[in-house]
């Protein structure tokens, strides 16, 4: 899980971010990733937004089913996290 | 330097200087309060955790553990801002355990956190832990609040 996808209008990709010091050794992550998406301006819009990146450009080899929690709106209508 | 008391006091950080917070072991600090580092580097030999509910590492500062590996999280903890968590050589891994929520940039507040454990020792984010982040489809609207570095 490293970003998330929306479809909806006007995103231009602005965020918190969780950075990753790579540092030799790999984020483990859970089967099931808890995260809360707190959209400050109402629905989300078409874009990515980067949520987790890593310092050497590590690619996360997990991929963690993610249950989300949306505040300050509704969900968007289509997303998804990869 | 003084001590802080059991269940009670916090620790503020502020100025761009390096603070060892001194444990004399391998200890989680018992003081309740905030840990709050607004500038420069808390030094934690031996801390293998924070009684804290709430540790913020602000823009520019940062947190090094060193000596041991350290567990947030294990009852309800959040850390935030958009500093820096992490080991130092000769610590361990960093856990995240199930009660740990993870705010870069703060409640409201856009930024980028940084965590790591030691070289070589990675980090470790257990079933149960939650990240928090906030984001917005107007960034003309927050551009004062972004970090530089975004």
């Amino acid at each position: 899980m490293c970003s998330i996808s929306a479809r909806t209008p006007n995103n231009t990709n602005l965020n918190d971010q969780l950075i990753y010091n790579y540092n030799s050794a790999q984020l483990s992550l859970p089967a099931t990733l808890n995260v809360t998406i707190n959209q400050m301006d109402g629905a989300l819009g078409v874009g990515t937004y980067t949520l987790l990146s890593s310092t050497a450009n590590q690619n996360f080899s997990q991929n963690p089913t993610v249950n989300a929690t949306w505040l300050g709106g509704a969900a968007p209508g289509s997303y998804r996290f990869r | 330097m003084g001590v802080i008391g059991a269940n009670s006091g916090g620790l503020t950080k502020s100025g761009a200087g390096q603070l060892t917070l001194q444990s004399g072991g391998s200890i989680t600090p018992g003081y309740t309060g905030p840990t709050i580092v607004h500038q420069g580097n808390l030094q934690c030999p031996g801390i293998t955790g924070f009684s804290s509910t709430n540790i913020q590492v602000d823009a520019g500062a940062s947190v090094t553990v060193q000596n041991v590996s350290i567990t947030l999280g294990s009852s309800a903890q959040t850390l935030s801002g958009s500093g820096t968590f992490q080991g130092s050589s000769g610590g361990g891994a960093l856990t995240l355990a199930a009660n740990a929520t993870i705010q870069p940039g703060g409640s409201g507040k856009f930024g980028s956190l940084t965590i790591g454990g030691a070289s070589g020792a990675g980090v470790t984010v257990q079933s149960g832990a939650t990240f928090v982040f906030d984001l917005s489809k107007n960034p003309q609207q927050h551009k004062s609040k972004r970090p530089a570095h975004l």
